[in-house]
This record gives C-alpha cells, structure tokens and sequence, in this order.
C-alpha cells in the first residue's frame, strides 16, 4: 500500500477539516432549509401555500364580515326608518351609486398596490421543450392567472395595461397580440393592482406561482414593484347586456311583509324544536 | 482516535445551529437559489472528503484544503447560475463530477481504514504465533 503513508504524523488537519465541516454544516443547514421550505409550499403544485396561515385569515375575514353585516344591517334600519317616512335622501341614493360604481370598475381609483411589468424575453429558447412553448413570449394565459393570483390576495382594483379588469373583462390572445377588454396590447405588459402592497406582492412570488415559471425561463421578465399610489383608470368599453336582464320583484312592502312572519315562524319553529329536543 | 470525532461533531454543530438560525430568523432564500445551494453543498462534501483522504495519505496541505472549499463552493454554485443562464444544465454535470468523486473518495478511506485493520489484526497473529512457537518445541 504505497498510496498510504504508514501512519498519520500530524493530526493538524482534523483541526482543519473540523473548521469547515463546521461551515459544511452551515451550507448543508442553509441548503436542506430551503429545500424544505419548498417542499412545505407544496413544490411545483403552488397549492397549500397558505395552508398554515387559512385559520387566521379566516378569522379576519369572519370578523370583518361581522362588521360588514352591523354596518349594512344599521344602514338597512335607517333606510327602513326614512322609507316608512317617505324620505329616502339623495345623498344616500348617491353613496349606494358611486359603492356600485365602484364595485363594478367604472370609476377611476387610486390607491397603494403592485405593479407587474412583463416583457418577452431577449433570450432564445435552446431547448426544444422551451421552443415549443415559446417560453421567451410573455401568454395570454400567464397575464390572466396573474390577474387572479392578484384577485385572489383581495386585490381592490386590476388593470392591464391600462385597461381596468370588470366582471366582463377577459384577457385573450389573438395571434401575436393579446386583447384585453377587446382592445389589443403588446409587450410590455402593466399589471396594476391596488390592494395590501404587500400581500399583493408576497402573492405574486408564490412558489410554484405563474410568476416562478415565468422567472425560470428568464427572471428579466417579470419586474415587480409596489407602488404608494397607483392610478388606475376606470372602464371604458361598453355596458350594454343583450341577454341578461334583471328578474321582476315584488313591492317591496309585499316581500318584507311576507318576510317578516316566516322568518319569525322560522325562529318560533326552531325554538320549540330545541325546546323538543330538550325534553 | 478521539480527535477523529470532531469533524463529525462540528458538522452537526454548524447543521444544528445553521438549522435553528434560519427557523427563528426565518431567513428564506428564494426558491430560484435552492438549486445553487445545494450544488455548492456538494462541492463542500467533495472538498472535505478529499481532504479527508489527503490527510490519510500524507499530503494534506492546508492552503490547498481552505481555498480548495472556498472556491469549489462558488465555483460549483457559479458554474451551474451560468449553465442556467445559457441554457446548458451545468448543476447536473457538477452533481454528477462531484458525487463521483465523493464516492470515489469515501471508498479509498474506507480502504485505508479496513487495510489498517488487517495489517493489526496480522500483526497480532504474529505476535500471538511468536508466543506460542517458542513453546512447542519444549
């Protein structure tokens, strides 16, 4: 055995090599860390990603609905109470107009948010794979699963390129451009959210998200920022429906007069129901 | 043989705490980087264990063994950002060179360590035959 030196003479390099096994360690920690925290995102699926924080959002959410529904039902008694008195003010009407006109994205509205600049890619696709899928091309489909990744973080307000997204609003490509609202676009594509700045932006790096597999072909195409105070402009197409129509309602007066002693039949129901139950 | 254990020991020292550091700062690196990290892991792995093997044949030179971890770290993680930007899987040829040669290395220390059994245990079959063949005779 000539490769092996008879015996070892000079411990010193243990000390050495304990000194960077140390690091090693360090690395292997740093490594096997973020490897777990992917997995724990649920790696490629992009699902369960909340999974951890569902609990407290729904418990925010619960208790915001909570005071959504004092709120409307105190509006609800004074409009009653002004409506049994004739007068139900302009001013009210007004506020119930511009929160719809709000809602459905008809009005300019500024605010704090993201956002998302997609632009194609410089770099030629060399793998076959990525050739097929055009990869260096920014898709239709990867603007619109972007619009509801930012919908889904409670975004208040989108827009494309300047475009507002409404109910009706759909993102479509049409050969080498895409239409969004039917109004064509071309790179770069301006994504404007507004919403929590940060939950928008932290949506936006989702593992496993539309943008990670954008960014894995090449991360110069998808530029995020937030934004203190975007401006996003209000629809501008048109409104008309051609098959939708709102159903006919009853007086009013009717529904809540037969409202009311059913839901109190309701209530007397249940209750001797418990009572039963009990017994 | 006692120092033989403080590689060991360190290693998992600097897992425990890297581990811990990152659980309660809650340092993340981006998902994009975890490839990278784990290629220069590896590259550490080769180093240590070539100057592991190094040392057990008698050529161990410490300038070598630091700027050899240093450098094939970053080389490693560099090596496979760069086939990643060009469109080459660089990361798979460094995990395949590198986890040859860990091999390659694990298995020559593992030989050494089970000559140097044999040779012991031979030489106290000697010994034990020295003692024994004096006393036949008589």
């Amino acid at each position: 055995m000539s490769v092996f030196s008879s015996s070892i003479t000079h411990r010193s390099y243990y000390w050495q090599i304990s000194m960077l096994c140390f690091v090693l360690g360090l690395l292997l920690a740093a490594a096997g860390h973020t490897v777990s925290q992917i997995k724990r995102s649920g790696g490629n699926s992009g699902r369960g990603f909340f999974a951890g924080s569902v609990e407290a959002t729904a418990l925010k959410k619960s208790q915001e609905y909570e005071a959504e529904i004092a709120a409307l039902r105190a509006d609800k008694e004074a409009l009653e109470a002004e409506k049994s008195k004739g007068t139900v003010s302009e001013k009210r009407l007004a506020e119930e107009l511009e929160d719809n006109r709000i809602l459905a994205g008809v009005t300019e509205l500024v605010g704090p948010g993201v956002r998302v600049t997609l632009v194609d890619s410089a770099k030629k696709p060399t793998l076959g794979i990525d050739a097929l899928e055009q990869r260096n091309l920014v898709h239709d489909f990867q603007i619109s699963a972007i619009v509801n990744e930012l919908k889904a973080a409670d975004a208040e307000a989108i827009s494309v390129n300047g475009q507002r997204i409404i109910s009706r609003s759909a993102v479509r490509c049409v050969g080498p451009i895409v239409h969004i609202n039917h109004v064509a676009a071309s790179p770069p594509f301006v994504i404007e959210a507004i919403g929590d700045a940060s939950t928008l932006h932290s949506a936006m790096l989702i593992a496993g998200g539309v943008i990670e597999d954008v960014r894995r072909y090449d991360p110069g195409m998808v530029k995020i920022e937030k934004i203190a105070k975007l401006h996003l402009l209000a629809y501008a197409g048109g409104t008309q429906l051609r098959f939708g129509r709102v159903p006919e309602i009853k007086s009013t007066d009717k529904d809540k007069k037969a409202d009311k002693p059913e839901k109190s039949k309701d209530i007397v129901v249940s209750g001797t129901e418990e009572g039963k139950s009990k017994q | 043989m006692k120092t033989a254990w403080f590689p060991v020991l360190s290693l998992a020292a600097g897992f425990a705490l890297g581990w811990s550091l990152f659980r309660t700062l809650n340092w993340q690196f981006p998902a994009e980087y975890a490839p990278y990290l784990s290629v220069a892991a590896l590259a550490g792995l080769d180093t240590i264990f070539g100057g592991i093997r190094a040392g057990i044949e008698g050529r161990f030179q410490n300038d070598i063994f630091v700027s050899g971890f240093a450098l094939n770290t970053l080389l490693a993680a560099g090596l496979a950002w760069l086939g990643d930007s060009i469109g080459v899987p660089l990361s798979l040829v460094a995990v395949i060179a590198l986890g040859t040669r860990v091999f390659l290395n694990l298995s020559l220390i593992r030989r050494y360590y089970l000559n140097k059994m044999a040779m012991q245990r031979s030489r106290q079959q000697e010994e034990n035959n020295a003692v024994v063949l004096p006393a036949t005779p008589s």
